[in-house]
């Protein structure tokens, strides 16, 4: 914890160096949340209800998504952007001589500090949501909220990990542009996809976990289950992706083998 | 004017032989460019008040995307910061035919890797087109593929200025997607953000050349429609070639 500290700190220190980016940053941030915002506005201008969700409900789950999409964009994507690139030509022999995790220093040491203005607006959105529903969560439904907020990082740490290690394998896939389009998915609940859709996003690419059930638990109040579901899936995604990097570092040769 | 063509036809094939190499990373684009549509379709497909045609309208809306897709933050704005776009101002031809050439092949493949996707959604959603209404919108499908072109190439060119050409075309692409037809088919916008998406070239870009396939267009609003297309490429063309006289003069490489 205190290495990613220390780690943050100094990505801090360099962002602000260049102020004029942070106002593009936040500006962009402002401009896509609006653009989902008002697409939700059109939808709900035409029916009071999708897939059984209100327009409130649908506000926490986009601000729950710029939220977690924020917290991605400020601790994980800087070190995935080019981990395939790293394995390719050698570059990950810096982690694994360092002497820590070499799956914690390879995919989350470089953070953009100035992305968590999406998570703070992200935050926004989810209290406008709230408002909307005329509705104070009780304590419970936060902090599942919570719980599930961050197993949903931890998910979209696994997978993303999981498909750049593929490069141990594969070093010319490059698949970080179709994440990015499954990732998309979480936008909108899990309930307007189709039935097997909706499985592959529960149990395969668990967009639900990421997006569709903390933002229920935060409107409807906790549900045993679905935390249950939602540990088992964060537990079984974090072991799996921790089992092929290792399988990975044994096929890796290095740049000087 | 035929060296012109026969400059971008050897572009074309240069760069389709380029890119075949990368087609699994095509793919990943094709996926890309298709979400945000698919997104759409998912959606308004729950609600009753989107009519029938909101399946072919969609489906339409993906190949008018996978068409007109453009990566000028990618690729030539990439040029730009590692000063290859020197080379381009050496040769004694266009410098657009460069970026022409890769943004045309790049889009042939993605028609060719996308067809496919196409076809699926096509089956299940269960599609219907008149041959009529798909002949009309062919000319508003170059108009969109020119437009996009000319729009997100003069977008990339804030290279010359900045570092954050990604932010620069992504407000354009929140814009293409919020009033382009990708989040709501036009019909289904309130008034007045309909008006407003009527007169700004974004549903040019992307929505119109699929209301007219679908035929939901009375042929006053079609004519409406072409006459806003035409008048925003002169716009965008203009735009563009001041964007690039004014970046080149700004520019500077290594040695310069």
């Amino acid at each position: 914890m205190r290495l990613l500290c220390t780690a943050f700190s100094l990505s801090l220190r360099r962002s602000l160096a260049y102020r004029v980016n942070l106002f593009f940053d936040a500006l962009l941030a402002v401009v896509e949340l609006a653009a989902s915002i008002g697409a939700i506005g059109i939808i709900f201008a035409q029916t009071g209800l999708l897939a059984g969700w209100s327009a409130g409900q649908m506000l926490a789950l986009i601000g729950t998504f710029a939220f977690i999409t924020g917290l991605r964009a400020t601790f994980l994507d800087p070190s995935l952007a080019d981990l395939s690139q790293q394995i390719r030509d050698g570059r990950l022999d810096t982690y694994l001589l360092q002497p820590a995790t070499s799956v914690l220093l390879a995919t989350s040491t470089r953070h953009a500090p100035l992305a968590l203005v999406q998570s703070v607006l992200g935050i926004g959105v989810v209290i406008l949501g709230l408002h909307e529903l005329g509705i104070v969560p009780s304590p419970l439904a936060v902090a599942g909220w919570a719980l599930l907020t961050l197993i949903g990082l931890l998910i979209g740490w696994a997978t993303s990990v999981g498909l750049a290690s593929l490069a141990f394998w594969a070093p010319r896939l490059n698949l970080g542009v179709l994440y990015g389009a499954a990732w998309e998915l979480g936008r909108y609940p899990v309930d307007i996809y189709g039935r097997w859709l909706q499985r592959l996003l529960t149990f395969a690419f668990p967009v639900a976990a990421i997006t569709t059930w903390p933002a229920q638990t935060l409107t409807q109040g906790p549900d045993l289950t679905t935390l249950l579901a939602a540990v088992l899936l964060g537990t079984a995604f974090t072991a799996a992706t921790l089992l092929l990097w290792h399988l990975g570092l044994r096929r890796y040769t290095g740049a000087t083998s | 004017m035929s060296r012109l063509l026969r400059l971008i036809r050897l572009e074309i094939w240069r760069q389709i032989i380029g890119w075949s190499g990368a087609w699994w990373f095509l793919v990943t684009l094709v996926i890309g460019q298709a979400v945000a549509p698919l997104l759409g379709l998912f959606v308004w497909l729950h609600v009753p008040s989107a009519g029938a045609q909101v399946g072919s309208y969609y489906l339409a809306v993906i190949c008018v995307a996978l068409v007109t897709a453009s990566f000028e933050n990618h690729t030539f704005a990439q040029a730009i910061y590692s000063g290859d776009v020197a080379a381009a101002l050496l040769r004694p031809q266009p410098p657009v035919i460069g970026p022409l050439g890769e943004n045309l092949a790049i889009r042939l493949w993605m028609l060719v890797l996308g067809l496919p996707l196409i076809t699926l959604v096509g089956l299940t959603v269960g599609v219907h087109f008149a041959p009529l209404a798909l002949l009309a919108a062919l000319p508003a499908l170059a108009l969109a593929a020119v437009l996009r072109f000319l729009f997100v190439w003069t977008l990339a060119m804030a290279a010359f200025w900045t570092e954050r050409v990604h932010a620069v075309v992504a407000f354009g692409g929140a814009l293409i997607f919020l009033l382009g037809g990708s989040a709501a088919p036009n019909a289904l916008l309130p008034d007045p953000l309909r008006t407003i998406a009527q007169l700004l070239p974004f549903r040019s870009m992307l929505g119109f050349p699929a209301e007219l396939a679908t035929g939901a267009l009375t042929p006053a609003d079609a004519a409406a429609g072409y006459a806003i297309s035409v008048l925003w490429t002169a716009a965008l063309g203009c735009c563009a070639v001041g964007a690039w006289r004014l970046g080149v003069r700004r520019y500077t490489t290594v040695g310069a």
